[in-house]
């Protein structure tokens, strides 16, 4: 085994994960609650909620697909994550509604609107994704760093695992909130690193276009290709969908002080990241000139090899360190917004009438047990994951289903739970069938998507609506903006 | 509507389906503006994506 780090790496490295984890010790000290643990008492300022939505939706597995994408697909590769930049904008519209609905986790959100099943059954599915999406990224990044850094996989597994869940276990969303403030610039410092080497060394942007075919400009792929124009249009409709369910967003969207740092640290946080991603591309456009064939399915390994080729000592560690945050910041969130939805709508549920008898400090080692149990699973997932390309289209792909349920029942107060079950459960098959008979992900997303909105459109208007009171508890604290708490139907209610 | 609601406040997404009745720019005047800003943005990264294909 040969180590590519020289004494100047391994001491920004021992730097980096050092101050990472006082920072994310330090932060602990003020939660006491489990409130405070899940939502960081939703006091977050701007620049901490664009850090966490920054830290918390950056992964360096993104950061290697996209590279890996554009390595074969040239420059339209960005659009393995600029689907998402025509999402960004609802954020804006989106983050008050987050905000008002004074939830802790969307599953609560779901509960009160589609009744405890369909809560149950969202939150079981979540706790499952949100240990497979850490499993995904601890793998994604211990790949890279290894192949970067001559160091074992699982040497860098376990060390990236231990220093996040340390933090993380003990000061929960306000911990990993913090430290996102610092990692957030490690992942600019990731992004864009590698690109003045790299111009340098082809002749800048000038020695690209002459080093490669045009169509490895263009703005999408040819038609049919994987970033065709229809493929894209899909994947953006079905992310829009989607975006609203995935269970890490209420305590990306609604953790903030106000409305306004929830605005704008969702929506501006989320654009540093598609700025980001020009860098990620830029990179794999600079690898197809410097290693030429590399194969298809090895095409995620080109980000490591511009980093070990193009830096210098000390930047090196400086480079695996900013890969290490995305992954760390990332896992962190994940890891305790698993908690919530396992403590919150699992384990409260299980209790039934003795939930209200547990005290504040059962429900903090709840939450702190839970935190390491669903990390552990991730951990082990991790080591079986194919592709972290495939993973995130199929990642996509699966969460329209209960993101209509999520669109049209904070727009449309008469959709109810047979309309949001029947949207579930046909959309699912017909994208499954979709699939079998050899659909592609697109079409299978619009033949399910389309299918889901018009069954719960129709069985809502068939069958009884929801019961007028927890009408009232969703659609009245919509209504009450954050500051105006004693507008709230129902009086002495917690913001 | 509340008073905050009433001066700029108010959710186009919670009202979506009652626009017609209860548009105003006052009332909606955050949510607006805010939107129209991010999706400048969004043209802003299309036109720059633009101009690095033809760079």
């Amino acid at each position: 085994m040969k180590i590519n780090l020289s004494a100047l790496d391994w001491l920004v490295l021992a730097v980096y994960l050092g101050g990472i984890t006082v920072i994310g010790l330090i932060a602990s000290r003020k939660v006491k609650t489990s409130e405070g643990f899940f939502m960081g008492n939703r006091a977050f300022g701007k620049l901490v909620m664009l850090a966490q939505s920054l830290g918390t939706g950056t992964h360096s597995d993104q950061a290697v697909g996209v590279a890996g994408a554009a390595y074969t697909s040239g420059l339209s590769g960005i659009w393995y994550q600029w689907i998402w930049l025509f999402t960004t904008p609802f954020y804006w519209l989106l983050a008050p509604i987050f905000r008002r609905l004074r939830v802790v986790t969307i599953a609560e959100f779901f509960e009160l609107r589609y009744g405890r099943k369909y809560s149950i059954v969202y939150a079981a599915v979540c706790v499952y994704l949100l240990a497979l999406w850490q499993g995904i990224s601890i793998k994604g990044t211990a790949v890279t760093v290894a192949a970067i850094t001559g160091v074992p996989e699982w040497i860098i597994a376990v060390v990236v695992a231990v220093v996040f869940t340390v933090y993380g276990v003990a000061g929960g969303l306000a911990a990993a909130a913090v430290t996102d403030f610092v990692q957030g610039l490690f992942i600019v410092i990731l992004s864009f690193l590698v690109v003045p080497f790299g111009m340098a060394k082809i002749g800048g942007f000038a020695g690209l276009h002459r080093a490669l075919p045009p169509q490895f400009f263009t703005v999408f792929s040819a038609p049919g290709g994987e970033l065709s124009k229809f493929n894209v249009t899909m994947l953006v409709l079905s992310g829009l969908a989607g975006i609203v369910v995935q269970p890490h967003m209420m305590a990306v969207a609604a953790t903030g002080k106000t409305e306004m740092n929830c605005r704008v640290g969702w929506t501006y946080g989320n654009f540093i990241k598609r700025a980001c991603t020009i860098g990620w591309t830029l990179t794999g456009l600079i690898a197809v000139v410097l290693f030429p064939g590399v194969p298809f399915h090895e095409r995620e390994k080109v980000f490591g090899m511009a980093i070990a080729t193009l830096l210098p000592a000390g930047l090196i560690g400086l480079m695996v360190a900013s890969l290490l945050a995305t992954v760390m910041a990332t896992c962190s969130a994940f890891m305790v917004d698993g908690a919530a939805l396992f403590t919150e709508d699992l384990y409260k549920p299980l209790l039934g009438a003795k939930a209200a008898e547990k005290s504040e400090a059962h429900y903090m080692k709840v939450a702190r047990l839970s935190s390491l149990g669903i990390t552990g699973i991730g951990f082990v997932l991790g080591l079986t994951m194919g592709s972290v390309v495939q993973a995130t289209v199929l990642f996509i792909s699966m969460l329209p289903f209960i993101g209509v349920a999520f669109w049209l029942g904070i727009v449309w107060p008469r959709a109810n739970r047979f309309g949001a079950w029947a949207c579930l459960i046909g959309s699912a098959i017909v994208y499954l069938g979709t699939k079998a008979h050899g659909s592609t992900n697109a079409w299978s997303s619009l033949f399910s998507l389309t299918t889901g909105v018009l069954l719960l459109v129709v069985v809502s208007v068939l069958t009884p609506p929801e019961p007028a009171e927890k009408m009232e508890r969703v659609f009245g604290y919509i209504s009450v903006p954050v500051g105006e708490e004693d507008l709230l139907p129902g009086t002495g209610e917690n913001a | 509507m509340t008073p905050l609601e009433e001066n700029g406040q108010a959710s186009l997404l919670r009202d979506l389906l009652k626009l017609p009745r209860t548009f105003t720019f006052k009332r909606y005047r955050i949510d607006l503006l805010g939107f129209a800003g991010a999706w400048a943005a969004v043209a802003a990264f299309i036109l720059f994506y633009y101009w690095m294909s033809k760079w």
